[in-house]
């Protein structure tokens, strides 16, 4: 059971849920040395299982040459067959115990990598790190179903995108599919939290799965021209943007908006430089992976986005994928110097309509985030033109003198309105 | 009761085929020394460790490249490799097929690279007689890892550095060989299995 904090139990007892004898005692028990020595010699117990555990792991590796094989094939049994025990004893007669469940599964899970391990250890038996991940991911993705464990929900998803990172860069190099056929298998889980309202496994679970897309979806596209990996990404980043500016609190994606901002934001200050390289790729923009999975994630922000409110200039930031989608075509064609003219063109854009929009909400952390922007536009191309210093000593002043105006003018409105 | 009933029947077969694995594992092992062939491959060995596995030697082969007129295979990455005896009792590569071979029963599928022309350690061997529009494959054995004691893996690395200069001395892997199936026998220093040098 977790300890109460006196602070929840003063709450409970403001809400009348409680009287203030049964507060009184509450406390005093948390207080009191038996709680305390339960907790410690629970701790105590645990610690000294784990040595005597690893002690006598140690004993048996030390003597490990000298044994038989039959034997070494035993104790190479030992974790899976014990992880298996636990989580069969857990279900028979812990079904509503959530820590012996999850703690079962968790050694279950570990213990089948473990097994395998040693087997091959003991059999020689070389194969590469691809299907000794694969068997494991698959074997592992019962224990999900059978203990409905949400820890093992994200170890599912931690190594298949691990998997996801092998395919990818160990020889031959392929294209990690897998990844989307060992998240597929994960819905059925998914849709069953989402029909249980379990939203506190949801949350994690979009989470990570919200932090591994980036990155397998840079394994997906390493081997194509920059653009097309630019494209998928940006597509992706403003799916984020939309997904955390209108998601319900309760799902707590709204980092993913800060995310979602800052990452479009740096491609576009990418795009605005001057790069040969961009050029290297002539061919159009034919039906391709990046294509599909920029068209994916584009579908579903333009959905989000008029979801839940209208078409206005404040939406420039997530529906950004459209514009940008006609930078990478310009490049495409042979246009870069145009796209780059587009690109520092979107980003003033993007300040100005923060700008505008701090204005409106009254918001200071908005309308500074908008003059941050310009700010750092006109730093970048402060290092990179070929203007006087004249002209860009005029341009810092204009743009200081305007940072301290928008602040005083903002201040001033808020102060009217709040005296 | 059909809830408890499936769970039952869930459970049993969760069990069933997380132990069947690695018991299919051990058993095309045992079937392949029963039935395999064993080859000696001439090897260099050194010694890193795997965080999920444990601490092994890596082996690098020495008769790895095969130089060969079908040139269909320079579009391959994996490829299926027959082995046979060389006049000296090591193994040598026989032929490298795209398909699982009917009529051979010593052959394992690998990773290979492939490129143009003749390498020149196959020259070498092969004499200075060029083929017109052949490619010379190398390939990347599965058999390279040799588990071993955390203590000896290192004293393996240190004898085989001892010993490699020393040309009198073969140094080889024992792998059998069956339909697919390798066997990572032992690895050998002048005839006598490592476990024994590490002993001394």
């Amino acid at each position: 059971m977790r300890r109460l904090k006196d602070k929840e139990v003063d709450e409970l007892l403001e809400a009348k849920i409680i009287d203030a004898f049964t507060a009184e005692n509450i406390k005093k028990y948390y207080q009191s040395n038996s709680y305390t020595k339960e907790w410690s010699q629970t701790i105590f117990s645990i610690i000294g299982a784990l040595l005597l555990g690893l002690g006598m792991i140690l004993l048996i590796a030390h003597n490990w040459d000298d044994l038989p094989k039959g034997i070494k094939t035993t104790f190479g049994f030992m974790p899976l067959l014990i992880g298996q025990g636990l989580l069969l004893y857990s279900l028979l007669k812990k079904k509503r115990n959530q820590i012996w469940l999850e703690g079962s599964s968790i050694i279950l899970y570990l213990g089948i990598g473990a097994t395998m391990a040693m087997i091959a250890q003991i059999y020689q038996i070389s194969g590469d790190e691809v299907s000794f991940f694969k068997t494991w991911i698959l074997l592992g993705l019962p224990i999900l179903y059978v203990a409905k464990s949400r820890t093992i929900s994200m170890f599912h998803v931690i190594a298949t995108t691990y998997l996801a990172t092998l395919i990818a860069w160990e020889y031959p190099r392929e294209t990690p599919y897998i990844y989307l056929l060992f998240m597929l298998l994960l819905l059925p889980y998914y849709y069953w939290c989402f029909q249980k309202n379990i939203d506190l496994v949801l949350n994690y679970l979009n989470k990570i799965i919200l932090i591994s897309l980036p990155l397998v979806i840079s394994l997906f596209f390493k081997d194509n021209a920059v653009h097309y990996s630019f494209l998928a990404h940006f597509a992706l980043y403003s799916f984020y943007i939309a997904l955390g500016t209108y998601a319900s609190p309760k799902h707590q994606l709204k980092l993913f908006k800060y995310i979602g901002q800052i990452a479009t934001l740096v491609i576009l200050y990418i795009y605005t430089y001057e790069n040969k390289y961009f050029d290297y790729d002539n061919t159009f923009l034919i039906l391709n992976n990046a294509l599909f999975v920029f068209c994916l994630f584009s579908a579903l922000t333009l959905y989000i986005v008029l979801k839940n409110s209208s078409l206005n200039v404040y939406k420039l930031y997530e529906l950004s994928f459209i514009p940008f989608f006609f930078i990478i075509s310009l490049i495409i064609i042979g246009a870069s110097d145009l796209a780059i003219i587009v690109s520092n063109l979107m980003i003033f854009l993007i300040a100005i309509s923060k700008i505008f929009e701090g204005l409106k909400k009254l918001s200071l952390s908005i309308l500074n985030y908008g003059i941050l922007i310009l700010c750092v536009l006109i730093v970048l191309r402060y290092f990179d033109s070929n203007l006087s210093f004249i002209f860009k000593g005029i341009t810092f002043m204009l743009l200081g003198g305007a940072f301290i105006y928008l602040n005083y003018k903002m201040i001033k409105k808020q102060q009217k309105i709040n005296p | 009761m059909q809830s408890k009933k499936t769970l039952y029947i869930a459970l049993v077969l969760l069990v069933f085929v997380q132990l069947a694995v690695p018991v299919k594992m051990i058993l095309e092992k045992e079937h392949s020394i029963k039935s395999g062939k064993m080859f000696k491959f001439k090897t260099r060995f050194v010694d890193p460790v795997d965080p999920f596995k444990g601490r092994y030697v890596t082996l690098n082969y020495d008769n790895n490249l095969f130089l060969t007129s079908d040139t269909s295979l320079r579009s391959l990455n994996e490829a299926y490799v027959l082995i046979e005896n060389d006049t000296m009792g090591f193994a040598q590569i026989k032929n490298i097929q795209a398909d699982e071979p009917n009529d051979y029963d010593y052959y394992f599928k690998a990773n290979i690279y492939s490129y143009n022309g003749v390498n020149k350690r196959l020259s070498k061997h092969r004499g200075s007689r060029a083929i017109q529009d052949s490619i010379s494959i190398n390939v990347s054995f599965p058999f390279k890892r040799f588990y071993m004691d955390e203590g000896k893996a290192p004293m393996a690395e240190d004898l085989y550095f001892e010993y490699s200069r020393d040309q009198t001395m073969d140094i080889y892997a024992e792998v059998i060989l069956y339909k697919n199936n390798t066997v990572l026998w032992d690895l050998k220093i002048d005839n006598k299995s490592i476990y024994e040098w590490v002993k001394k």
